[in-house]
């Protein structure tokens, strides 16, 4: 990324773009917002149960649309299951799956990287040998192999989601924790006779953070986009069970004659994906402009 | 380039291969029995005894990954449960697909993707740079599968130009390196435009123009080799991403290559042919992050000696 400084030393126009700036900082967050309250409502605000079954009223389309139904919102699947309340479901559910990814692979990664820079020697080696063997095989293949081989499980996938993407913060947090053990402020805490503990978590933490949550938000939505590509295979989230991906799974077979159930999903992933993008490069340039 | 940074990166290469190896063997072999899925419930004991035999499913642990690691540095990787053939065979079956699925869909990225994040630094701040950003966000932030299912509505089912599934003359590879290109082609424009913007406001650009070159000898000359390097790295970082799209892709577009071989193996549980999957994937990519820090040190050879002191 350029710094300010010299920025302004180059031939282009410098538009004074704050109210675009702020809108395109407004949207994201207001639909991230909403989706946040849907998740949280779900079961509230659904007009019927995601999981009921009317076979009179099956593949339903949108209730503007010709045959459509005033009570069904967005139609109907191929069971006759109320779309809208399905939608809310699984916005609810994959949002719980890649926060609680999100979560845990940050506190999975940093504790292992500031474990490898405190110990050093094997144990270094050793945090380093398995984020060189993460990085040499795709996620999407691990979770593959290991999900189909094990009982499928939300635990099991939960579990998954939250190794996802925990090398990038050992890696953060090694690096940042082994500048910071030169700096004058850890050795100066470690001379009055703090522990370890103490030391990474009152002075080494809070002077990295703002990487490491860089690093969070810039990797929610690959997050996201690992659940529902896993779910879209049929491989993450179960039936009864439902989730983004696996609407748009099973709406790929309707494709032809109900494109409603795979496009509205897909649509609904495809902007909450966006605007954690967008969230997430505006965080970035904020706090710490040096992570790309 | 020093030879101990060449070689040291070489055993670490082959380490991890050994490690992906191990690893898989591991999960396999322990995470349960594959006579169930492969015979069913109601099959008789001696069916079953004859498949436990047959596959050494009975023997230590340790004896398996003893004879699987012999076996696999020659080669043999085990019969495919599903198919009755070498594993190794009938993955190799399938690399053609795969191959040209990915090798243009990764060409088309790179000369799409570069290209694009170059104009957009040139144009930095102005509607066309704005203009390429959204765009390339946009297809940043979509799932490969959203991707896809969006094309097979327009182009198949409400245009009808394109076969939206199977395999047979070349229109059938249209979508599906479509999809990946649109996802792929996206972070390579972000991360080449910001690697040129890096590169554009150093004081040696700024001297170069004023010794009298034009834009064009610059950029060929002064930027482009200095923004090479961020480049090359994201090509390692994404090769692991495109083989994942291409996973997807192809179960999306019932093009019969690896990677709807791997999802098709894991639904069955065919650990043969899982296993040979997973080390050639590891393979390519170590391959490929070995071939990228050698590039490393040629384009940079301050590079080779500061890893060297690491």
């Amino acid at each position: 990324m350029y710094n300010k400084e010299t920025s302004g030393n180059r031939i282009t126009k410098e538009k004074k773009g704050l109210n675009g700036k702020t809108i395109t900082i407004l949207i994201p967050s207001v639909w991230l917002l909403l989706m946040i309250i849907i998740g949280l409502l779900a079961p509230l605000i659904s007009p019927y149960d995601y999981q009921k079954i009317s076979l009179t009223e099956r593949l339903l389309p949108l209730s503007w649309m010709e045959g459509g139904s005033d009570l069904h919102f967005f139609g109907t699947d191929d069971l006759g299951r109320d779309m809208l309340s399905r939608l809310y479901h699984s916005i609810r559910l994959s949002l719980l799956v890649s926060i609680i990814g999100t979560l845990v692979s940050a506190v999975l990664g940093t504790t292992l990287g500031f474990v490898a820079s405190h110990f050093r020697g094997a144990i270094d080696d050793f945090v380093m040998m398995m984020v060189d063997f993460q990085a040499s095989l795709p996620f999407m293949i691990l979770a593959l192999t290991i999900i189909a081989f094990f009982e499928s499980s939300i635990f099991l996938f939960i579990g998954l989601m939250g190794i996802y993407g925990w090398e990038r913060y050992a890696r953060f947090a090694r690096g940042l924790a082994l500048s910071a053990e030169e700096q004058g402020y850890a050795v100066a805490v470690r001379s009055f006779g703090a522990s370890p503990i103490r030391i990474y978590l009152h002075h080494i933490l809070p002077n990295v953070q703002n990487t490491l949550i860089v690093n969070m938000t810039l990797n929610f939505p690959k997050v996201i986009m690992m659940e529902t590509s896993l779910s879209f295979l049929g491989l993450g989230i179960q039936p009864p069970d439902t989730s983004l991906g696996n609407m748009v799974g099973f709406g790929r077979d309707f494709i032809l004659t109900a494109w409603w159930m795979a496009i509205i999903p897909a649509l609904v992933i495809f902007i909450t994906t966006l605007s954690m993008s967008i969230l997430g490069d505006w965080v970035r340039d904020k706090l710490d402009p040096s992570i790309q | 380039m020093n030879s101990a940074y060449v070689i040291r990166k070489v055993i670490r290469a082959i380490l991890t291969v050994w490690m992906v190896t191990t690893f898989v063997f591991l999960i396999l072999r322990l995470s349960g029995d594959p006579t169930v899925s492969v015979l069913g419930l109601e099959a008789s004991t001696e069916a079953v005894e004859a498949f436990r035999t047959k596959w050494g499913l009975d023997d230590p642990v340790y004896e398996q990954y003893l004879r699987f690691l012999s076996n696999a540095v020659r080669g043999d990787l085990g019969l495919s449960i599903m198919e009755e053939t070498s594993a190794v065979k009938s993955v190799l079956t399938r690399l053609p697909y795969t191959l040209i699925l990915m090798s243009i869909a990764t060409l088309l990225t790179i000369g799409i993707g570069i290209s694009m994040g170059l104009f957009a630094s040139l144009y930095h701040k102005t509607m066309k740079d704005h203009v390429i950003m959204v765009a390339a966000v946009a297809g940043f932030s979509s799932p490969t599968f959203v991707v896809a299912v969006i094309l097979v509505l327009l182009f198949s089912v409400k245009l009808g130009w394109l076969p939206s599934s199977g395999s047979g003359t070349w229109t059938y590879y249209i979508l599906p390196v479509l999809t990946m290109t649109i996802v792929e082609s996206a972070s390579f424009a972000r991360f080449t435009r910001s690697a040129m913007l890096e590169v554009l406001y150093q004081p040696y650009i700024k001297t170069a123009l004023a010794k009298g070159l034009t834009w064009l000898q610059v950029i060929r000359r002064h930027a482009l080799p200095n923004a090479a390097i961020p480049i090359v790295t994201i090509l390692g970082f994404r090769i692991g991403l495109i083989i994942a799209g291409a996973v997807i892709t192809e179960s999306i577009f019932g093009l019969p290559g690896i990677g709807r071989l791997l999802v098709y193996s894991v639904k069955h549980r065919d650990s043969n042919v899982v296993q040979v999957i997973v080390i050639l994937i590891s393979c390519t990519m170590v391959i490929t992050n070995l071939t990228i820090d050698m590039i490393y040190g040629w384009l940079d050879p301050r590079v080779s000696i500061a890893r060297e002191t690491e």
